[in-house]
């Protein structure tokens, strides 16, 4: 992992990490995986793909881009209210609030466009006698 | 033959499972019932839970080794266990037990042993010829 992502990693949980997002997603922020003991609904966001650095002439680096997964995930205990499906839509709504299309990197990097690349397939998994839902986007974020 | 059954389920188990109860020998759970309505996207909402039966009297004990797995992007740690009680109260009336619906909360108990209470999530139910339950559940994490 280069370090500019990983700037991009604090750089986002900083914006998602934020109490429009975790007045709904309860449970926490959290990069790759919940901590052992995490209740339901959270939040987790991991980098997914990269692509190509871009260089100019002379190998000077312009720019980099990577795609990073953003979901929520939540199962049929989270709400009383809300389909599971609902939750995790409000969630990712207030997110996609929370990041807008900018993010500020330390170090002197500066990240100049956040947009959203696609919503990813929704998926279900068992646990013990209910189910868990996961439903989340991928966001390109280019930066400098 | 029938009348046997019908005895040992209705009468002769409940009471000795009360009695036992009475002493300590037994512990005694609340079976924790949800309902689910249809949401307007084709989900489900699980409304609040409910106490559907109270101060059943139950036997349980750990079974097998179990492993940490990964669910919901999470570590999760579960412990197998192995829940008898009598499928009737000491009135004769049938707990009529949903392994979709229900869970299993085991009360604390301070004395004999020092036990927390414990939340059991069903995994199936075996009906032992109408005169007990076997279910086997697990306890998530330390719930």
């Amino acid at each position: 992992m280069s370090s500019l992502s990983e700037k991009v990693r604090v750089a986002l949980y900083s914006k998602i990490n934020v109490s429009g997002v975790t007045s709904l997603a309860t449970g926490g922020v959290y990069h790759l995986t919940a901590p052992v003991g995490a209740k339901l609904p959270y939040v987790t966001f991991n980098r997914q793909a990269p692509a190509p650095v871009t260089y100019s002439f002379g190998n000077t680096r312009i720019a980099e881009n990577d795609l990073w997964l953003v979901k929520a995930v939540s199962d049929e205990d989270s709400s009383t209210t809300k389909e599971p499906q609902q939750l995790n839509e409000e969630i990712l709504s207030a997110i996609e609030t929370a990041v807008g299309n900018s993010l500020t990197l330390s170090g002197g990097s500066v990240t100049w466009n956040v947009e959203r690349f696609a919503d990813i397939p929704e998926y279900l998994e068992t646990y013990n006698d209910r189910l868990i839902y996961h439903n989340g986007f991928l966001l390109r974020i280019w930066s400098a | 033959m029938a009348h046997v059954f019908n005895d040992l389920s209705q009468k002769i188990l409940p009471k000795v499972f009360g009695k036992l109860s009475g002493v300590g020998l037994t512990d005694v759970m609340d079976v924790i019932g949800q309902t689910t309505t249809a949401g307007t996207g084709g989900g489900r909402i699980k409304t609040a839970s409910e106490n559907v039966y109270c101060n059943v009297p139950v036997i349980f004990e750990a079974v097998g080794y179990n492993d940490k797995v990964m669910r919901g992007e999470r570590l999760t740690s579960d412990q197998e266990y192995s829940v008898k009680f009598p499928t009737h109260n000491e009135n004769g009336t049938r707990y009529a037990i949903d392994p979709v619906k229900h869970r299993l909360k085991v009360r604390s108990r301070s004395f004999p042993g020092d036990e927390p209470a414990k939340v059991f999530r069903v995994i199936s139910i075996k009906d032992m010829q109408g005169n007990l339950y076997e279910a086997i559940v697990r306890r998530e994490d330390a719930e």
